[in-house]
C-alpha cells in the first residue's frame, strides 16, 4: 500500500487531548501543523472541490465528532425504498475519506473532500457503543468501520485501532469488524482481542487489483497481513467485492480462491461475503472521466430495481455461484452471503427459497465468532 | 464625413469608414462567427448596401475596432465593399461600449447560446466581471437561470471548437457538444453527424453518444482502430446509406447493431426470448413482455379482449400452450 503521509494537519482544538491526536501528531513529526475552532465548515466549503484535481487529500483534519457516531448500515436501504437482502450491519463513522484510488470507489461520487478526516474524539465513540451494547444486552451487533473510510488504512498515524479493540474485547453481544484494503496490521497483533475483532479484506485478482484498485496494498500484501492476523488468532474475513467481470475472470477468482484458503486455515475464516460490482449512473460517469483506462465503466453495466447499476442478471448469478461452489468447494465450514443483492438474485444464487431476514443473518454469523 | 446631422451617442460621429481601416482580425468583442453570416443578410446587403450603421472605436495602432454589426462588417468583406457606415465612438470605456451593444444586440433579436455564451465569457474574461455579478445580473439580463451551473456551461460552450459551435446551431444539444468536445475530432464529427441526420433528441443524442464511446473504447483496448472502422465493421456505415430505408428504420437498426455490440449477453437473450415468444404462437389480442433487461422473476401477460366469449377463447388457448417446452424456457431466461 501506499503510505498516508499528509503535507499539512489541521487539528481542531476540541480534540487537542485526544490519544488519536497525540498518536498522529507523534507520528508525523515533519508535518504543518494547524490549529483550528471548528472544522465542519471549512470541510463544507471544501465540497465544492473538483474531484480529477490531482494534489487532493494532502491534508489531514482531526475533528470532533459532533453527533452520533453509530448507525445502522445504510446498504439495506436503497434510494427507490426497495430493500436488499441485508446482513444487520452497523456501522461507525471513526473517518471519512480514503487516500486510495479505487477506480469503482463509491466515495469519489459521495464524499467529493479534498482532505482526510478522522473523528479523533474515540472517547465519545467508545461511550456512545457502551451505552448501545450495555442497555440492549440481548441484541447482537456486529459493527464496521469502514463505510466512509478504510479502516486500517491510516491506522499507523491513528492508531484507533487500539481503543477499539480493547473496548470490544468486554463485550459478548458485539462484534467489531475491520474492512481494509490494506496491509496496516502492526498495532493489532499484540492486542488482547479475545475473539471479538474480525479482521477482513476486500479482496480480488491480482489483475484486477493491479488495474483498478491504485495506491491499494497488492494482493500478495493483503494476503500476507491475513496470516499474521490469523496466527494472531483473529478471525480473518474476506469480502469477494466487487466481483469483476472480464474474460478471464473464471481462472483469476477460482485461483484466488484456493490461494486464500491455502494459506489461510479454514477454520480462521467463520464467514466471507459476495457482491458484483454496482455504481450509481453518475460514478459510471466519473469512472470514465477519472479513470479513462479502466475497463470497469465499459462491462454490461445495467439499471437495476434499486436505480444503481449491475452486471446484466445472468452474469452476475454465474458469477456469484461459481464463486460460492469455489468457495464450499475450498472451505466447507465458512459461511457466505450476499448483500446488495435482491431477493430474486439471492433465491437462484443460494437455491433457497426465501432469503433469511436480516436479523436472522447478522446473528447467525455472530455466532460464527 | 458625416452622413447623417444629428448624433444618436454623445461624443460619436457617422461616417462612411473605408473597410482596410477597420482592424479585421480583432473580434475580441464580437458575439458572432463568422460563419455565423445568415444568407439573407448577405443578399440584404448585396443589393441595399448596409442600413444601419456599425458601431466602431478608433484604436491606439490607427485602425478602427467593431464594437457592434460584426455580422455586417463580415458581410461586407465577402461582398468586397470599399467602405462601410460606421458610428465612430469617442469614449474610452470599452466596457460600457461592450454594454451598450450586447443591449442593443439582446432587445433587437433572442441572442442564441452561443451568443449568450461569447457575451458572459466576455465580461468574465476581458472584463474581469466577477462571477457574482454574472450570475445575478448578467445571466436574468439574458434570460438565463441564475445558477453557476448555467454560467459554467455557457463559459464552455463559447470555446467549443467550431464544428461543434456549428453543430449546435443545427441541433446538437449543449450538454452532448460539451461532452463530445473533450473527445477525439473523427469521434465528433461521426456523432454530430449521425445526431444532425437523424435529428435525434436529448435523451438519444446523450445515449447514442454514452454507447458510441464505450464500444470504441472497449475497441480500442483491442487494438487501435479508427472511429470510421468501427463504425463500418459494426456493419452501421452500410445501413446509414441504404437509401431503400426511411430515416427511422435506419436508425433503429442502427440503435440495434450499437446494442448488440455493447450488451452482447443481453442481447443474445434478448434474441433467444423473442424467438421463444413468437414459437408459442401466442393469439394476437395477447402480449407477452419480460421485465426490463430480465430483473425480475416473473412474465407479463396482459391481453385485450372485448366480449367474454372472446376471454374463453383466449384462455382455453393460453392453457392449451401453458405446458409447452417454450414456457418453460422462458422462464428459465428470468
Ligand atoms: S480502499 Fe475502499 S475506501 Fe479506499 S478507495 Fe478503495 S474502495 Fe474506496
Amino acid at each position: 500500500m501506499q503510505p498516508y503521509k499528509p503535507e499539512k494537519v489541521f487539528v481542531e482544538r476540541a480534540v487537542a487531548e485526544s490519544v488519536i491526536t497525540r498518536n498522529v501528531l507523534g507520528n508525523l513529526p515533519m508535518a504543518q501543523v494547524e490549529w483550528i475552532d471548528e472544522a465542519g465548515q471549512m470541510v463544507d466549503k471544501s465540497r465544492r472541490w473538483n474531484p480529477s484535481i490531482a494534489r487532493a487529500k494532502q491534508s489531514l483534519v482531526l475533528a470532533r465528532h459532533p453527533g452520533r457516531f453509530f448507525k445502522p448500515c445504510p446498504a439495506g436501504t436503497t434510494k427507490t425504498g426497495r430493500r436488499n437482502v441485508c446482513c444487520n450491519y452497523f456501522v461507525v463513522n471513526f473517518a471519512s475519506n480514503c487516500h486510495m484510488e479505487c477506480s469503482y470507489c463509491y466515495l469519489q461520487a459521495y464524499l467529493n473532500l479534498p482532505y482526510m478526516v478522522v473523528h479523533a474524539n474515540v472517547e465519545d465513540l467508545l461511550d456512545e457503543l457502551g451505552q448501545v451494547f450495555s442497555s440492549n444486552p440481548r441484541s447482537h451487533y456486529r459493527v464496521g468501520t469502514g463505510e466512509l473510510a478504510d479502516s486500517l488504512a491510516l491506522d499507523s498515524l491513528t492508531g484507533y485501532s487500539r481503543p477499539l479493540v480493547e473496548f470490544f474485547a468486554g463485550f459478548t453481544n458485539a462484534a467489531l469488524e475491520f474492512k481494509t484494503k490494506s496491509n496496516c496490521v502492526e498495532n493489532l497483533l499484540q492486542l488482547d482481542h479475545r475473539g471479538r475483532t474480525v479482521v477482513s479484506w476486500s479482496i480480488n485478482p491480482p489483475t484486477v487489483v493491479q488495474a483498478e484498485e491504485h495506491k491499494t496494498a497488492s494482493f500478495e500484501q493483503r494476503l500476507a497481513a491475513a496470516e499474521k492476523c490469523s496466527a494472531a488468532g483473529y478471525p480473518i474475513v474476506f469480502h469477494f467485492d466487487p466481483l469483476i467481470h472480464y474474460p478471464e475472470w473464471e481462472k483469476d477468482y477460482r485461483s484466488l480462491v484456493e490461494e486464500i484458503f491455502q494459506r489461510i486455515p479454514p477454520r480462521s475464516v467463520p464467514w466471507v461475503s459476495l457482491g458484483a460490482l454496482r455504481m450509481p449512473p453518475r460514478l459510471k460517469a466519473l469512472v470514465r472521466e477519472r479513470f479513462p483506462r479502466s475497463g470497469l465503466p465499459l462491462g454490461e453495466l445495467l439499471p437495476t430495481e434499486d436505480g444503481k447499476l449491475r452486471y446484466f442478471k445472468p452474469i452476475r448469478v454465474e458469477m456469484l455461484s461459481k464463486m460460492r461452489a469455489w468457495i464450499t468447494a475450498a472451505s466447507p465450514q465458512t459461511r457466505i452471503y450476499s448483500c446488495m443483492e435482491n431477493t430474486d438474485v439471492w433465491q437462484k444464487v443460494f437455491q433457497s427459497q426465501q432469503p433469511p431476514s436480516e436479523v436472522e443473518l447478522g446473528d447467525s454469523l455472530l455466532q460464527l465468532l | 464625413m458625416a452622413l447623417h446631422p444629428y448624433d444618436p451617442v454623445a461624443g460619436a460621429a457617422l461616417r462612411n469608414v473605408p473597410l482596410a481601416e477597420v482592424d479585421s482580425k480583432d473580434r475580441s468583442l464580437a458575439l458572432s462567427r463568422p460563419w455565423q453570416l445568415r444568407p439573407s443578410l448577405l443578399a440584404s446587403i448585396a443589393s441595399h448596401g448596409i442600413l444601419t450603421p456599425l458601431r466602431l472605436r478608433p484604436k491606439q495602432n490607427g485602425l478602427m475596432q467593431v464594437v457592434h454589426g460584426f455580422r455586417r462588417f463580415e458581410a461586407a468583406r465577402r461582398l468586397g465593399l470599399p467602405s462601410i457606415p460606421g458610428l465612430v465612438l469617442a469614449s474610452r470605456n470599452l466596457l460600457k461600449l461592450f454594454l451598450q451593444a450586447l443591449e442593443e444586440g439582446r432587445t433587437a433579436r433572442t441572442l442564441s447560446s452561443l451568443e449568450n455564451a461569447a457575451a458572459l465569457r466576455t465580461l468574465k474574461y476581458r472584463f474581469n466581471v466577477p462571477e457574482k455579478r454574472l450570475i445575478e445580473e448578467f445571466l436574468p439580463l439574458l434570460d438565463l437561470k441564475e445558477n453557476r451551473r448555467t454560467l459554467r456551461l455557457h463559459l464552455d460552450l463559447a470555446v467549443l471548437p467550431d464544428a461543434l459551435q456549428q453543430a449546435l446551431e443545427r441541433g446538437l444539444e449543449n450538454e452532448t457538444a460539451l461532452r463530445l468536445s473533450g473527445r477525439p475530432e473523427d469521434f465528433q464529427s461521426l456523432c454530430c453527424r449521425l445526431i444532425l441526420s437523424f435529428q435525434l433528441g436529448k435523451n438519444r443524442q446523450k445515449k447514442l453518444v454514452e454507447m458510441l464511446d464505450e464500444i470504441l473504447a472497449a475497441a480500442s483496448k483491442q487494438e487501435v482502430q479508427s472511429v470510421e472502422e468501427v463504425w463500418r465493421e459494426l456493419g452501421c456505415a452500410a445501413l446509414e446509406n441504404r437509401a431503400d430505408l426511411t430515416p427511422a428504420d435506419r436508425w433503429k437498426r442502427i440503435l440495434a447493431l450499437l446494442r448488440q455490440a455493447r450488451y452482447p449477453a443481453l442481447s443474445r437473450h434478448q434474441a433467444r426470448f423473442d424467438e421463444l415468444k413468437a414459437a408459442l404462437k401466442l393469439p394476437p389480442p395477447v402480449r407477452l413482455q419480460a421485465p426490463r433487461y430480465f430483473e425480475g422473476s416473473s412474465l407479463e401477460i396482459s391481453m385485450t379482449v372485448r366480449e367474454a366469449r372472446q376471454l374463453d377463447g383466449l384462455a382455453r388457448e393460453l392453457k392449451r400452450i401453458s405446458g409447452s417446452q417454450e414456457w418453460e424456457e422462458l422462464f428459465r431466461l428470468l
